[in-house]
């Protein structure tokens, strides 16, 4: 019962975001960018709900506004990082011993390494700027999941319907995509919702750090530098695109974890 | 036990051997002039400054070569010299390692006084409320970003109370930052541990313990705590990697001196020696811990002891 709770708690919030971000135009008030619509730094009142910051700017505006960039960001970054790691994963996962044995040494230890860190790196090398944050982001996060696709292959190819193709006479390409990917792909909805949750906050750990969105995007990662030093005078302008970031990676863990109790069986029935 | 320890040994040794001659050829693999993209910082630079700081980087030998001449210098604890400020790279290093292990340490300490017993009591009571309230503190805890509680625990205890300090050195100023991350990785670790503890919870040597008689006290802690610890010391290995390099935006939130932020500031300035040297002492940071969970592996599970 609770575990439905969570699951429509986290949908109700992507729903509300993927609104705010679709109507944003719409809903908000005033532009994002939009400077002195009202007093500097003027506290939440029933004009400016989330206050204004230094240049007079709605917080609430930037924040609406800043919701599709957030997608945006998780969405290009998962897709970078699911896509290539599948494939890595899945050519590892089912190749000969040796190619496998050097693809997951590699993949082993670069996963060693936290990847904000890798992010931080290539970041520094194609100098900072949202796209540039994004495609950090997105390959930080391969070997993650390399590894993960390559775990739910090493244990679908030793069960009886992989064996069955193989004596059927499938090509290898068939083996793969005809055989394998159909089951893996649950597996891989769920870490790509989870995985959707860490990229949006490592790409508001680098745009807070000045690497990623740069001003005068609303990106809420940026939104928290700017307050940042205001962090006595406006604590407003750390708290709403702080809770922002919460509630979206709050919804895509929910739903992340419920999707795969539901279909570990497994741990349904620990329940 | 002891042949098993002196193969990890070994393997951990090539696997470090590997990675510094892979370090080596870093220069080589970016893509375009290193030189340079350095010197373009700089104004007035001549072509001779360039060939001599080309010369002085190995730049000017082939690949392989550098690369075996880096491991040489690594395995005679010289890690050369940084760019900018030309001060020896291994020196920095060290001066900053000890501020990354109090910092690493007291905020690992943290998650696990939180962390280990929210695991097991939710474990323990699952389907209860409490297991669903700490599970939802767990899911939130993992869904905040470390650098933003971080702000807001400046805000609480520094600018309403003034005995704890903002930054700065002292053994005081650890305990905002170790707080932030140890909340953080707290969540982690009760969420590892509640579905580790889970899985052994319902294995037949619990209820055989059960059909004894024991204690639930004895039958939770003597008998399903042990093996349950070993999917949660995985996760402490890797928080531990995370916690010693990771941690660059919740260091800059604190003006933290880690080894992390040092990095950072290499990677920003294409200070490569320094970047070099950070990958080198990073990975054996990595490779010795990982060798210590394999250890503490083979104590808590006899079939690795034996097998």
């Amino acid at each position: 019962m609770f575990r439905h709770f969570n699951f429509y708690f986290g949908c109700g919030i992507l729903l509300i975001v993927v609104l705010a971000s679709l109507l944003a135009p719409i809903l908000a008030p005033y532009s994002p960018e939009e400077m002195f619509v009202g007093p500097r730094l003027s506290p939440p009142q029933w004009a400016y709900p989330f206050g204004t910051d230094m240049i007079g700017r709605d917080v609430l505006s930037r924040v609406i506004h800043g919701a599709s960039l957030t997608l945006y960001v998780g969405a290009i970054a998962v897709g970078i990082g699911l896509s290539c790691g599948m494939l890595i994963g899945l050519t590892a996962g089912y190749s000969t011993n040796w190619l496998q044995g050097a693809l997951m040494r590699t993949i082993d230890v670069i996963y060693s390494f936290p990847d904000i860190l890798i992010a931080l790196a290539l970041v520094a090398f194609l100098g900072p700027s949202l796209r540039n944050a994004m495609i950090a982001v997105g390959i930080s996060v391969i070997p993650f999941f390399a590894r993960i696709t390559y775990s739910i292959v090493v244990v679908e190819r030793n069960k009886p319907y992989f064996d069955s193709g193989k004596v059927i006479g499938a090509s290898r390409l068939r083996l793969i995509f005809c055989y394998l990917l159909p089951n893996i792909i649950p597996s891989l909805i769920v870490i790509g919702s989870l995985g959707f949750s860490h990229a949006v906050l490592s790409a508001a750990g680098l745009s807070f750090l000045g690497l990623g969105a740069q001003p005068p995007l609303p990106e809420w990662g940026a939104l928290l530098a700017d307050g940042r030093n205001y962090i006595r005078k406006a604590p407003w302008l750390m708290f709403f695109p702080g809770i922002s970031i919460i509630l979206v990676v709050l919804a895509f863990n929910m739903i992340g974890d419920t999707i795969r109790e539901y279909i570990d069986p497994r741990q349904r029935w620990r329940r | 036990m002891l042949s098993y320890l002196f193969r990890r040994i070994f393997t951990a040794f090539i696997t470090l051997l590997v990675a510094c001659l892979a370090v080596g050829t870093l220069m080589h693999l970016v893509p375009g002039d290193p030189v340079q993209m350095m010197m373009a910082q700089m104004s007035f630079v001549s072509i001779e400054q360039m060939d001599e700081m080309r010369h002085r980087l190995g730049l000017d030998l082939p690949a392989w070569q550098q690369s075996v001449n880096y491991v040489w210098m690594v395995l005679h604890g010289d890690f050369g010299i940084t760019i900018f400020g030309r001060e020896s790279v291994l020196e920095l290093l060290l001066g900053r390692l000890p501020n990354t292990l109090l910092l690493t340490l007291s905020s690992l300490l943290v998650a696990l006084l939180i962390g280990l017993p929210s695991g097991i009591i939710a474990a323990y009571k699952r389907g209860s409320a409490l297991d669903n309230f700490l599970m939802f503190i767990a899911v939130l805890g993992v869904s905040v970003p470390a650098f933003w509680l971080g702000m807001i625990l400046l805000i609480i205890f520094s600018l309403n109370f003034e005995f704890v300090p903002v930054a700065g050195g002292g053994v005081f100023s650890v305990i905002l930052p170790s707080l932030t991350l140890g909340l953080v990785y707290s969540a982690v670790i009760a969420r590892m541990t509640r579905s580790a503890m889970i899985e052994i919870l319902t294995e037949d040597f619990i209820r055989t313990a059960r059909a004894k008689g024991l204690t639930e006290k004895v039958v939770l802690f003597r008998h399903a705590l042990k093996p349950s610890m070993i999917a949660v010391i995985t996760t402490i290995g890797m928080i531990f990697g995370y916690l010693m390099g990771g941690q660059v935006i919740v260091e800059n939130v604190f003006s933290w001196n880690g080894i992390g932020r040092l990095a950072v500031y290499a990677m920003l300035q294409r200070d490569y020696p320094m970047i070099q040297g950070f990958i080198v002492l990073f990975t054996t940071i990595i490779v010795s811990v990982s060798v210590l969970l394999d250890l503490i592996y083979a104590w808590l599970d006899p079939r690795i002891r034996y097998g």
